[in-house]
């Protein structure tokens, strides 16, 4: 007899704005695997930082997370989580993660959290959609680690599948579909990068940068031995796209840190302290 | 599929007879590096790959070859070059465009969008010039109201379309195309000679592995089809900015 213990949950946030500016939550639920922290106004930034944390310490075999995000009225929210989501190890089945975005009337979401961390024997299924309308700005940042590198493990994850897709004025403008398995050469060009490669990626979507990147060139500039970085135009020419490879996670930090900062940069936007403590 | 690979091997068992290789000579011709698709001018993220060091020499090139390119080609570019075929036997127009404006966005980088955009369009001016085809010049109409670029891809499908080139023959072409663009490149950028190069484009188009990759790439889904090569993405990216290049991508 067979067992299912994974966990059926998520997050609906929906955001709007007040007269006088001010983002606030105008719908929320949210249940196990994901609990929502007390969302935090940050007045310099004029966002909403919303921490999602998993009580459950991270996805485990037969958990379905929904993370449904949906902004109007040009509010401007920044939603993270407080450390790393783990995909732990499963001896059969998958977890999955659906997320959705939804950015309307000039609104602006930063979604970018924390690392995510194949376990070794975890297998993982990934599906996000990203709506933006045309005035509306989005930034959404990935994160991912081949295993925990400090232990010594680096891919011996069974699987992780991530399909992406990226929509601007209801047009397909991006498109990004693998499936990994460390046993096959879909990891090669990623696991030969340096013995221990952190990949993260910025997609950035924006009217303003419809024809530049003002700091392109500090961004690629940004590439050392132990860190391999490029941007390229999205399709339709409605953002970009910064992919980087870095060779240690204190290299990785601090580049994700600075091109989030010379992204912010180009957007004319301050950015949100993550409040980490 | 299954039945697919049945109409191929059918397609094949007559194609076999002397009166019913029409098609071949078409392939031939289109194939060859005197027709002018404008490959020769890129070299799809290799040359930044051979600035940033990680491909020097000739072994180096193979083992790219056979474990980057060969996976994508089989996992991304000949399924997607398969949907559109069907597409195009089955004139569904809407659905090619679709497929087309999919390839669009799943090149990630602009150089490598742009090359099969030049590519596209090219082809689908030989087709004109060339051959007498109403699917591709419906599709061109269409495309053109819409405001995209076919992709070279879409316009393989038409032209293989055109020439009734069986699809495993199709695929084949594109795998042969794909590894011999690239070891071309390599002339100038690792500067081998054309010997190596053949050698190198023969243990690519080897007869199981070729045959394991063409029909692996048929069992590939539409949803699932795709390839993580994070390396080749940042490559390119960089080319764009690049000081100095022998090539446009």
């Amino acid at each position: 007899m067979s067992h299912n213990f994974g966990l059926n949950g998520g997050v609906h946030l929906q955001s709007r704005s007040k007269q006088d500016g001010l983002t606030y939550l105008s719908n929320q639920r949210f249940s196990p695997p994901v609990h929502l922290s007390k969302p935090y106004f940050d007045e310099e930034s004029r966002s909403l930082l919303v921490n999602l944390s998993c009580p459950t310490a991270g996805l485990l075999s037969g958990d379905k997370m929904l993370c449904d995000i949906e902004l109007f009225q040009s509010s401007s929210m920044v939603v993270t989580t407080p450390g790393a989501t783990r995909s732990h190890f499963m001896r059969k089945g998958l977890a999955q993660v659906n997320q959705y975005f939804r950015v309307n009337d000039q609104s602006f979401l930063e979604f970018n959290p924390g690392s995510l961390i194949l376990q070794g024997s975890t297998n993982l299924e990934q599906n996000t959609s990203v709506e933006v309308s045309e005035n509306a700005e989005i930034l959404y940042v990935e994160k991912i680690l081949p295993g925990r590198i400090a232990h010594g493990e680096s891919f011996q994850f069974k699987k992780f599948s991530n399909h992406l897709r990226i929509r601007k004025n209801k047009k397909l403008v991006l498109l990004e579909s693998f499936s990994l398995d460390p046993s096959n050469d879909s990891v090669h060009a990623w696991r030969n990068a340096f013995p221990s490669p952190f990949y993260g990626c910025f997609y950035i979507l924006s009217s303003k940068l419809k024809n530049d990147l003002p700091t392109r060139q500090k961004i690629h500039g940004l590439k050392s031995n132990n860190l391999l970085v490029g941007s390229s135009k999205i399709h339709g020419s409605v953002g970009w796209v910064v992919k980087l490879l870095a060779g240690d996670p204190f290299e990785f930090r601090k580049a994700m840190k600075t091109i989030r900062e010379l992204l912010y940069d180009d957007l004319g936007r301050t950015p949100t302290a993550f409040r980490r403590y | 599929m299954i039945q697919e690979v049945k109409k191929e091997k059918k397609q094949k068992k007559s194609s076999d007879g002397e009166n019913n290789i029409t098609w071949l000579g078409g392939l031939l011709q289109t194939t060859d590096t005197l027709f002018p698709s404008g490959g020769y001018a890129h070299s799809y993220g290799l040359e930044e790959r051979v600035a940033l060091g990680d491909i020097r020499s000739k072994e180096n090139l193979e083992d790219f070859l056979h474990h980057e390119i060969l996976p994508t080609l089989e996992n991304l570019e000949l399924p997607y070059l398969r949907f559109c075929f069907s597409k195009v036997e089955h004139q569904e127009y809407k659905g090619l465009l679709q497929l087309n404006d999919e390839i669009s966005a799943w090149k990630l980088t602009r150089e490598i969008r742009e090359a099969g955009m030049s590519q596209g369009t090219q082809m689908i001016r030989m087709i004109r010039e060339i051959y007498q085809c109403p699917i591709t010049q419906k599709f061109e109409k269409l495309i053109n109201e819409t405001g995209a670029k076919p992709q070279q891809i879409t316009a393989t499908a038409l032209l293989r379309n055109v020439q009734n080139a069986p699809l495993l023959s199709t695929l084949t072409a594109w795998v042969y195309q794909a590894v011999s663009n690239f070891c071309s490149a390599s002339v100038k950028l690792l500067r081998l000679g054309e010997i190596a190069c053949q050698k190198i484009i023969h243990r690519c188009l080897e007869p199981h592995q070729l045959s394991t990759l063409v029909l692996g790439s048929m069992e590939v889904k539409q949803k699932n089809a795709g390839f993580f090569n994070p390396v080749m993405d940042i490559a390119s990216a960089r080319h764009e900015l690049a000081f100095s290049r022998l090539f446009i991508s």
